[in-house]
């Protein structure tokens, strides 16, 4: 579904990655782990055409999609849920939605809330509710229901847990499998929870200083503590 | 009491400088000082298309407003949204927003001179006598203008789409960009509708006493009074705002001299911002970078 080809890219004159290769298969959870700083975030920020991709491709269903504007990759089934539980705190539950089906004609929007509103009945109480004043948990469903409003089919994530306690994490990583495989959506998340992730995950890649350092399944992973710790270090 | 109705009065032109000031503080990100040329040009606009083309004012004014907006979307395509490319912050824009205004100041004086033009021939204006205070017609319309705009805005920003995707990159506009909005488009539509809101006050202006090249720059700082005092982002405080502004400063004429207006102006600006700078109902004007 995402395939991403020998990609480089940084920040002003600072080269991040190097030559990056990965593909998020359709239907698939795929994490990418490793330490902080090694560049999962700025990984997933070039996929999404907010910093620009210096040298090599991203394609979307073998699309070519690299340095396509944020509007284009909405459009087209992608969508970003952006770190540490982000909504518009000054704007409602129904117009935080809004925006997330900002391209979608009244009928579609009402069909895509109804699905949502299912999948997070919390979240239909308090449309009304000004999003700022939600709590941690349920500013991260908004956050997860603004980026499934347009009917995406991949959705990259990234640390969705940060700032969750480890009761809410459990959750969220519930909500994750829940999206994935009820709703369909394929999934390329960075986080720093590994143990949470590495038990939902269908594939894993680790970066460490801004190259792949691992790509496999997750089993091998959660049976090699050496290996784990070595990605780490 | 002719002082305190005529703050009131006077008070209308305050809630289209201050809705201007608003909508491009949080539209666009800074305040963007070349605004003060706009609210001049919109007077000097409808001067050249009503008194020297001979146009009829319904004709006239719209292309006046219409010319404005058009020059607050170049703005933003063609200055300020290379320079964000640029990594340029609010401050950097906030300077090149000042050598706008200067280089607008003076064309406005090259092509009109500094002399005073009146879009209105000059004598009595016609007014009404309500409870024997004194009334002018466009007082009244002024008004009627002033509410039409801040109806329209409210449903605007409420009720359409383009209207929550401005005030989603007003709250915060990476987490916008992040949802598939296009931030330069979004600006550029707040621009237009900022410098068309200034346009209007500006004729208004123009048309209750008369046009100077640097008539701007006032109305500038008495829209960012009413703007700081209201609340960047509540339509109801800035018409508060322009009551308080309009009424102090026509007392403080009445009680103290013409000549402390501005200062008077200034005044509350400053106790805004040291207790009250979220406004009356609005957001930290801190945080909705200057």
């Amino acid at each position: 579904m995402l395939g991403i080809k020998g990609l480089d890219t940084g920040y002003g004159k600072k080269q991040i990655l190097y030559g990056i290769d990965l593909e998020a298969v359709t239907g698939k959870i795929t994490a990418i782990i490793g330490p902080n700083g090694s560049g999962k975030s700025t990984l997933l920020k070039a996929a999404f055409g907010l910093i620009p991709v210096w040298q090599g491709k991203v394609f979307f269903q073998r699309a070519d999609i690299t340095n396509k504007n944020s509007k284009f990759l909405v459009q087209n089934g992608i969508t970003f849920v952006p770190q540490g539980n982000r909504v518009f705190d000054e704007m409602s539950v129904l117009e935080n939605l809004e925006i997330g089906g900002l391209y979608l004609s009244k009928k579609q929007f009402q069909i895509e809330l109804e699905k949502l509103w299912q999948l997070f009945p919390e979240l239909k109480k308090r449309q009304k509710q000004n999003s700022g004043k939600l709590s941690g948990g349920e500013k991260q469903q908004l956050s997860f229901g603004r980026a499934l409003m347009p009917d995406p089919t991949l959705l990259l994530m990234d640390e969705p847990s940060l700032g969750l306690s480890p009761k809410l994490v459990g959750q969220m990583m519930n909500h994750l499998q829940k999206i994935n495989r009820e709703f369909g959506k394929t999934i390329l998340i960075v986080e720093q929870k590994v143990r949470d992730v590495l038990e939902i995950c269908d594939h894993v890649y680790s970066i460490k200083l801004g190259r792949i350092a691992y790509s496999g399944s997750p089993q091998n992973l959660k049976n090699d503590t050496d290996k784990l710790r070595q990605l780490f270090l | 009491m002719q002082f305190i109705i005529n703050g009131i009065l006077a008070s209308a032109s305050f809630v289209l400088a201050g809705l201007a000031c608003a909508i491009i503080i949080r539209g666009i990100g800074f305040f963007n000082l070349a605004l003060g040329a706009i609210f001049t040009l919109g007077g000097y606009f409808v001067f050249s298309l009503h008194v020297k083309l001979l146009l009829p004012l319904w004709i006239a004014v719209p292309i006046a407003i219409s010319l404005c907006a058009v020059l607050g979307m170049l703005f933003e395509a063609m200055l300020f949204s290379p320079l964000r490319a640029k990594q340029a912050g609010p401050s950097v824009l906030l300077l090149v927003s000042i050598g706008l205004y200067i280089i607008l100041y003076g064309l406005i004086e090259l092509i009109y001179g500094p002399q005073v033009e009146m879009i209105v021939a000059g004598g009595p204006r016609s007014s009404l006598q309500i409870l024997g205070i004194r009334i002018t017609t466009i007082q009244l319309v002024t008004w009627a203008v002033a509410i039409a705009a801040c109806v329209s805005l409210s449903c605007f920003l409420k009720l359409t789409k383009g209207g929550v995707a401005l005030r989603a990159v007003a709250t915060d506009s990476e987490l916008a960009a992040m949802s598939g909005i296009e931030l330069p488009r979004i600006r550029m539509y707040a621009s237009a509708i900022g410098c068309s809101l200034a346009a209007i006050c500006g004729f208004m202006i123009g048309m209750d006493s008369d046009l100077s090249p640097n008539m701007g720059m006032r109305i500038l700082f008495g829209g960012l009074v009413v703007a700081i005092a209201g609340g960047v982002d509540s339509v109801f405080g800035i018409v508060l705002a322009a009551f308080l502004l309009g009424i102090a400063q026509h007392v403080g004429v009445w009680k103290i001299g013409s000549q402390w207006q501005d200062t008077i102006a200034f005044a509350i600006l400053l106790i805004f911002l040291l207790f009250r700078p979220q406004g009356f109902f609005g957001k930290n004007f801190k945080k909705a970078i200057l």
